[in-house]
């Protein structure tokens, strides 16, 4: 295996495995095409380097997502703290007397005028955006909880929701965030990639 | 992380102090782990955590929506971030908390002391790819998502989030290499 020098430092692979590599790492984030797919996973049966990378990017993301930040040592800022600051953008343009009587002369007007021609003021705000609804995922067949925190945030609403639907991109994705060697061979399909 | 409706924004960029509380409550244990992480010090982390949040209450009003706010606030934390590790550069050659010298491979015994090993291999790494692998690792964003708080392109993160991998997996390597038993790099 060549090394590769570049502006960030050195990278240890190089040619086809630094490829499959960057493959590998997409794929571990569920960030991967199905025809990259296929070709990394030919690869990464023949290839046990990339398998090791692929295996080492899976557990040091479950570890970084598992290590908690120290403990505050202060309360994080207040609303009333940052609504002084929300409000002082605009305080100098209020500080002026001048524009603040000539504002609340255009307003009492306004309410005289709208009134008189009988308009309401007020009404109801936006409305939130409605949640996503969870993908909807049918029962057909069961995976090892054990591969659970190795999931992606996606993969996991999907797994916390039952059961991945064989066929679709959710399961190849599936595939690649499993370690190979803890993989139930019986389950794959390759006709599916 | 919950997205704040466009009512809730509006109402935060009118200075509704509960809105503003709420907006603290969702987001400030992230954005603080992510400049500890990134930093590499729990109190600059939390002095910028505050400013994030000081500067994301005097803009909020101008946020279009045409992103997600997450992804907003987190380009506010990561040019915040990145401001402060300029300009502490000069006094760089101390190494924080989170880039304590590397471990020896013999103390590597645990999981806790794996992270550890971990962590301090990431606080190696240059800035662009540790924020880029901690935007995926710690906080979960999509590559597309990363892409749009580092203002980069979609190639470039998912080349950054690699070669971030691949130097950490390296470094981890160089220092379990000499531990008798474990072959280093691999998940138990």
């Amino acid at each position: 295996m060549r090394k590769k020098t570049t502006r960030y430092g050195k990278t240890r692979a190089a040619g086809d495995c630094r490829a499959f590599r960057e493959l590998a790492s997409s794929a571990v984030d569920g960030e991967i095409h199905e025809l990259e797919a296929y070709s990394l996973e030919r690869h990464l049966r023949s290839c046990p380097c990339c398998r090791e990378f692929r295996d080492f990017v899976l557990r040091t993301g479950l570890l970084v997502r598992q290590s908690p930040p120290p403990p505050l040592a202060r309360r994080p800022v207040e609303g009333r703290v940052l609504a002084r600051a929300a409000g002082g953008r605009d305080r100098s343009w209020w500080k002026s007397r001048r524009l603040l009587g000539v504002a609340a002369g255009s307003l009492a007007a306004g309410i005289l005028l709208g009134s008189a021609l009988g308009l309401r003021v007020g009404g109801e705000g936006v409305a939130a955006p409605a949640e996503l609804p969870l993908p909807r995922v049918t029962a057909a067949r069961t995976l090892d909880p054990s591969y659970v925190p190795y999931l992606s945030r996606p993969l996991a609403v999907a797994w916390d929701a039952g059961v991945i639907r064989p066929g679709t991109a959710d399961e190849k994705r599936l595939f690649w965030v499993t370690p190979m060697s803890r993989y139930d061979e019986a389950h794959y399909r390759p006709e599916r990639l | 992380m919950r997205e704040p409706s466009a009512d809730e924004l509006r109402r935060a960029a009118a200075g509704d102090e509960r809105m503003l509380d709420n907006l603290v409550r969702a987001y400030y244990g992230p954005v603080y782990n992510y400049l500890y992480r990134l930093v590499g010090d729990a109190g600059e982390a939390e002095d910028l955590a505050q400013e994030v949040f000081l500067r994301m209450a005097r803009s909020v009003g101008g946020f279009g929506g045409r992103a997600r706010f997450s992804t907003w606030l987190f380009q506010i934390a990561r040019n915040a971030g990145i401001d402060h590790l300029r300009r502490r550069e000069a006094e760089r050659a101390r190494l924080p908390a989170v880039l304590e010298p590397l471990r020896s491979s013999r103390d590597a015994v645990g999981e806790y002391e794996e992270a550890q090993l971990v962590w301090s291999c990431i606080g190696t790494l240059n800035e662009d790819l540790r924020s880029a692998l901690l935007l995926r690792d710690l906080l979960g964003f999509s590559y597309r998502e990363i892409a749009e708080i580092l203002e980069s392109t979609l190639a470039t993160v998912k080349w950054r989030i690699y070669a971030a991998r691949e130097q950490v997996q390296e470094r981890y390597r160089a220092v379990t290499a000499t531990e008798p038993g474990r072959a280093p790099g691999l998940p138990r």
